[in-house]
Formats: structure tokens, C-alpha cells, sequence
């Protein structure tokens, strides 16, 4: 039986159709890949739709996959394209579901609160946030892109993605303040 | 302020950048049961690569013309012209069967373009192997039924599609997905066209529920519009000669005289009818061509062998045969003008790249028959010798009609103006030769031209 242990091996095996390999290779990056889904889905179901068909992707599409990059990145951005391409298909704009008068007095400053907080809240959080903002934020502040390249790949100006990016950032801050209020409530 | 929003962003960052959350047991399943069901699109993908098509009876004669020339170069040394002649032969048949379609054989299974085996005209019939999704439209007015897929098109005239499935055109299976209004019949027709392929996962996936007018209806082509195109051209262009002699072969000329080995001026124009199939480009043409040569034509003795056709039978004005042969062997370094005048016949080969959107580059490789058509000369230059000059039909030496063959490599950049027309630049490096007649004046010559075209080309 072999044992996978070099990525090139993983992604040779994966190309000649061997199941141990593909398992490997899914071991490997799913729990990952399964984090940034969360992070472009409104819900966990959502997300393990969106693993589901990024790696089948990835397996369909393994032999195009040049070496002259990490691996994990285009694994990655499988999925990303992959969460995109869902959003595009089921556009669904909902976008607000949040008092403007709690989003608009938010104290933008005080973070102490999103410090406390763990990661599965955060997710949370993000999810929370419409489609169309959730994209842009977690394309901006998490992978990096800049907002020329947002507006590319979502085909949006690059004015809607600042204004939406902005507008992300206050509502992430309402649901924040918003959440340690009652917290502070209960106790 | 700003920096506080970003400070969001940089927590937000680091809470995510590691995290990894253990997805439930099912998603491997899943995957794994969608490799499993792939095994039938492996079935198809192999049916493409299985499928070997045989070239047509012209390919095989095509290249049976070129062996025989290519048997006869090394055989008959002095009838390689002959040799070249056939293989040229050879390309014009290719090149006019190509552009009765009948190429498509040949090149049927380039996975990376969409391609049809069919001259008639081609019914794309939905869609492939990989069907993502199916969906039904919001729209109370005129429900439809929606199928999303990616990959493969499939396409077929009035016969079974799987007899005639080609393309399978894979450019990015993230990007692309496709999605096109089907009918209930024309479901069923692709799941039974597919009997054997089976199509995996129809119907399965996340169902797009979507309005009527939101589909991004991009698929499928019926034609790219650069994947047939057939365009005449025409050309025009200078270049810059050199004339060669080859004295190996031409040793009885070279024994009795020597003539200079210089660059001249030259131009051609001409028209071509080109085919471009699969971004490979067929050409054929035809083209004149004419430079003027000035070099110097020195004799080391008597020039028997091409003494003025009325000479020594005939002796005009006051010039005796004994005075020619003197003033050949004393006019050393004489300056000589010689007009070559050409019709070429050219047929080339091509691969086209797309550089841009209008843009194309394409480099071409060709071969050609040339007739020479005119030498007027050697004609002396005024007042070099005048006696020489003032012997009747000193200006016409020569008429000297010669066939020439020729390859060529060009690279052609053309740019698309409007839809029909094209605009470009052809710089090229031409190489004729004549080896036909050794003893001759124009034996054994070889001409190298280095030019560049100016072409025009206008799509029907």
C-alpha cells in the first residue's frame, strides 16, 4: 500500500485515479478548506455543499494544476471561485437585516469585545452578513485582494466593492457591540 | 479611524487564518461517490482519446508526392527542382482539400477548442457529460426548465450525437458554467443519446432557482469566430536580395567567368487565398517579383558558351569575332545590370496565435515553384565599354526563362480592423534555387530574399 507522504506523490496518485490518494489529499486540506466555505456560506450546510463541489473541482481539475505555485493556494482558490460561482448562481441579495439606527450610532473604536471572542463566533458573525457584503470582506480583509480586483472577479465597480467593503466593516461592528451588550445583559 | 477599520479587518485575519474546522464525515462520502459516478465521464473522455481517425486518401498521396520528391533529391541529384516541385504539388493538394473542410479529421480531438467534424450546418445540442445542475424558472409567465453544466458541448446534425460528439472543450472549469433553457423532450433525448455514457449526477447538485432573465446565457457557440475563417489577401512588400552562384555545380561557368555575389533592391506583390482552420492557416498564392542586380562579370577567358547568338556566324558593323573575344578578356570587372523578373506560385502552413483580442501572430512556413520569367542581359551599362554597348542586340544577350523552387519562413502579425477586414505585416526570408541547368548563365543561382509584406486581407 503506498504511503502519500510528498504532495507531488498526492497529486501523481490523485491524477492516475487512486482512491487512497484522493482520500489523502482531501485529509489533508479539507479541514482547511472547510474554514474559508464557513467564512463565504450563510450557513454550515452551505459550506459543505461548497467543499463538496470545490473538490470534486479539484479532483476534475487536478491535471491543469501547474507546478510553479503552492498547491494549498490553488486549492484554495478553487474553493473560492467555487463559493463565488454559488453566490453568482443563487443571487440572492438580502441586504440588510439590521436596525440602521443600531449600525449607525456602533463605536466603531472599541474592539475589545471581537478580541474576547472566539473563531466559530466570528464565522458566525461573517455569516451573518449579507452575501454581496460577506464576498467583499472576506475577499478584501482575508485574502487580500484589492478592491480593483474584487470588482473583476464579483463584476461590480470598484466603488461598490469600497462602499460595500466599508458598510461590511460597520455592520460587523453593530452585530459585535451588539453581542456583548447582551452579554453584558445576561450577566 | 481608518486604522481602526482596519484593525477589524487584521483580527478578523488572524482569528481565520488558521482555522480549521473538521468537516462532517458526509462530505468525503459525497465526493467520493461523485469521483465514482466520474467513471462513466472517463468512459467518454477515453472514447475521445480512443478514437484515432484515419487520414483521408489525400494525405496519404500528399505525402507520397513529397517522399518521391524527397527519393529523388538523393537520387538525381540535378532534378532537385523536380523533387521540390512535387512536394509543393503535395501541399496545394493539402491545402485544397483543407479548404473543403475535409481537414477536420486530422485534428478533431484538440481538446482545447471546439471543433465540428460536419460541413453542414451543426446543431450544438446541449451540453455534456457533466451536468451540475437543474433548475426551474421563477417566472409565472413562461415557465422553463434550466440546465447548468460546464465542460463538454456536444454537438450533432440529424445523426446520433455519439457518433459524432467531438469537443471536448476544457478551458476553465471554475469559470465557466454554462446554463441553457432545455425542454422536458430534449432532456430525455440527451439522457438517451447518453444511454451508454450515462450522464452523471443529472439533476443532482444545488438546483438553480433562478428568474428567467437573470441566466447568463453564454453557451453554447455555434461557431467561434475564429475557428474558420477563410480570407483573400493581398500584398505588397520590398526586400533585400542576395545572389549567389553556386559554383560547385556550376563549375564550366565559374571556369570561363566570374561574377560578383552582391545584394540588390527587390519587391514583390501578390494575392493569397488563405484557410484558417483550428488556428492552423493553409495559403496559397501567387506572386511577382523583380530585382534589379548590379555586380561586376569578370571573364578569365574566352566565354565560348555565351558568345552573342549572331556570333561568330555574323559579323555586324566593324567588330570582328577576334575583336569580341578581346574586349571580353580586357573588360574585366565590367559593370553588368541584370532585371530578374519572377512568377512564384507559394503554398504555405501556419499556426495562428492569438495574442490579443484582434490581434493574431502567425508564423508560416512554405514552399513555391518560381518562373523566371525575364533576364534582360547582361546589358552594359551606358558608356561601359561603348563599343560593347553599340553591338546590335547587345541589350538582349539573353532571354533566359528558368524554373525556380523555393521554401520560406514568414511570421505575419495582423490586426483585426473591422469585422471582415484585417490589416498586417509579413516580414519573411525567401530562398530560391535553380539547379536545372548548370552550364548556363543562370545555373546553379540561388536567391535569398529578406523582405517584408504589407497585407490586406478581407474575410468572406
Amino acid at each position: 500500500m503506498p504511503n502519500f507522504t510528498e504532495e507531488q506523490e498526492l497529486i501523481d496518485g490523485c491524477l492516475v485515479g487512486n482512491h487512497r490518494a484522493q482520500e489523502a489529499l482531501y485529509n489533508k486540506y479539507a479541514a482547511k478548506m472547510f474554514g474559508v466555505c464557513l467564512r463565504y456560506s450563510s450557513s454550515r450546510m452551505e459550506a459543505e455543499d461548497t467543499l463538496h463541489e470545490g473538490f470534486m473541482a479539484v479532483f476534475e481539475t487536478l491535471e491543469r494544476f501547474e507546478a510553479r505555485g503552492a498547491f494549498e493556494g490553488w486549492v484554495r482558490r478553487i474553493m473560492i471561485n467555487t463559493a463565488l460561482k454559488k453566490y453568482k448562481r443563487e443571487r440572492v441579495y438580502q441586504l440588510m437585516d439590521f436596525n440602521v439606527d443600531v449600525i449607525e450610532t456602533a463605536n466603531d473604536s472599541d474592539f475589545s469585545p471581537l478580541q474576547k471572542m472566539q473563531t466559530d463566533d466570528l464565522i458566525k458573525l461573517v455569516q451573518k452578513l449579507a452575501p454581496g457584503y460577506r464576498n467583499i470582506f472576506n475577499l478584501y480583509a482575508i485574502e487580500g485582494y484589492n478592491h480593483r480586483e474584487i470588482g473583476e472577479v464579483l463584476g461590480i465597480s470598484e466603488g461598490t466593492s469600497k462602499s460595500q467593503m466599508a458598510r461590511a466593516r460597520v455592520l460587523l461592528q453593530a452585530m459585535l457591540n451588539k453581542q456583548y451588550d447582551n452579554a453584558n445583559e445576561q450577566r | 479611524m481608518s486604522n481602526d477599520k482596519e484593525h477589524i479587518d487584521d483580527i478578523f485575519k488572524n482569528h481565520f487564518e488558521d482555522y480549521k474546522p473538521t468537516p462532517p464525515s458526509n462530505v468525503w462520502s459525497r465526493v467520493k461517490s461523485g469521483l465514482n459516478n466520474n467513471t462513466s465521464e472517463e468512459t467518454l473522455y477515453n472514447k475521445f482519446d480512443q478514437h484515432q481517425p484515419q487520414p483521408p486518401a489525400w494525405v496519404w498521396a500528399s505525402l507520397s508526392n513529397i517522399l518521391k520528391g524527397r527519393q529523388r533529391i538523393k537520387t538525381y541529384k540535378r532534378i532537385a527542382a523536380a523533387a521540390l516541385f512535387f512536394a509543393a504539388l503535395g501541399g496545394l493538394i493539402a491545402s485544397q482539400f483543407a479548404a473543403n473542410n475535409t481537414i477536420d479529421s486530422l485534428f478533431a480531438f484538440e481538446k482545447d477548442d471546439n471543433i465540428t467534424l460536419s460541413t453542414t450546418p451543426i446543431k450544438p445540442i446541449l451540453v455534456q457529460p457533466k451536468i451540475t445542475s437543474l433548475g426551474k424558472s421563477t417566472s409565472t409567465s413562461a415557465p422553463k426548465n434550466y440546465i447548468s453544466y460546464t465542460q463538454v458541448q456536444a454537438f450533432t446534425n440529424n445523426i446520433p450525437a455519439h457518433n459524432n460528439i467531438v469537443v471536448p472543450a476544457i478551458e476553465n472549469t471554475v469559470a465557466n458554467d454554462f446554463e441553457v433553457p432545455v425542454t422536458a423532450p430534449e432532456i430525455s433525448y440527451l439522457e438517451s443519446i447518453f444511454a451508454n455514457i450515462s450522464i452523471p449526477s443529472i439533476g443532482h447538485g444545488t438546483p438553480s432557482i433562478m428568474p428567467e432573465n437573470n441566466f447568463n446565457y453564454k453557451a453554447p457557440h455555434y461557431k467561434r469566430p475564429n475557428l474558420f475563417e477563410t480570407n483573400i489577401e493581398i500584398f505588397a512588400g520590398v526586400a533585400n536580395t542576395f545572389r549567389q552562384l553556386d559554383n560547385k555545380l556550376n563549375a564550366t561557368v565559374a571556369s570561363i567567368r566570374k561574377e560578383s555575389e552582391e545584394s540588390a533592391a527587390s519587391y514583390q506583390w501578390g494575392i493569397k487565398f488563405n484557410l484558417i482552420k483550428n488556428k492552423i492557416l493553409f495559403s496559397n498564392g501567387i506572386s511577382m517579383s523583380e530585382y534589379n542586380y548590379k555586380g561586376t562579370y569578370q571573364f578569365l577567358k574566352e566565354d565560348m558558351v555565351n558568345l552573342h547568338p549572331n556570333f561568330p556566324t555574323e559579323v555586324k558593323g566593324v567588330y570582328k569575332v577576334e575583336d569580341y573575344h578581346a574586349k571580353q578578356l580586357s573588360n574585366n570587372n565590367s559593370n553588368v545590370l541584370t532585371t530578374y523578373k519572377f512568377i512564384n506560385y507559394n503554398t504555405a502552413v501556419g499556426y495562428l496565435i492569438n495574442a490579443g483580442r484582434k490581434l493574431n501572430i502567425t508564423p508560416q512556413i512554405g514552399v513555391g515553384t518560381g518562373y523566371l520569367m525575364s533576364n534582360i542581359g547582361p546589358k552594359l551599362q551606358a558608356g561601359k565599354p561603348t563599343e560593347y554597348s553599340s553591338m546590335p542586340d547587345a541589350n538582349s544577350l539573353s532571354l533566359n526563362q528558368r524554373l525556380m523552387v523555393s521554401g520560406a519562413v514568414a511570421l505575419k502579425v495582423d490586426f483585426r480592423l473591422l469585422n471582415s477586414f484585417k490589416v498586417g505585416i509579413e516580414p519573411y526570408i525567401n530562398k530560391q534555387i535553380n539547379k536545372q541547368d548548370v552550364t548556363s548563365p543562370l545555373g546553379g543561382q540561388k536567391l535569398t530574399a529578406k523582405g517584408v509584406n504589407l497585407t490586406f486581407s478581407y474575410k468572406f
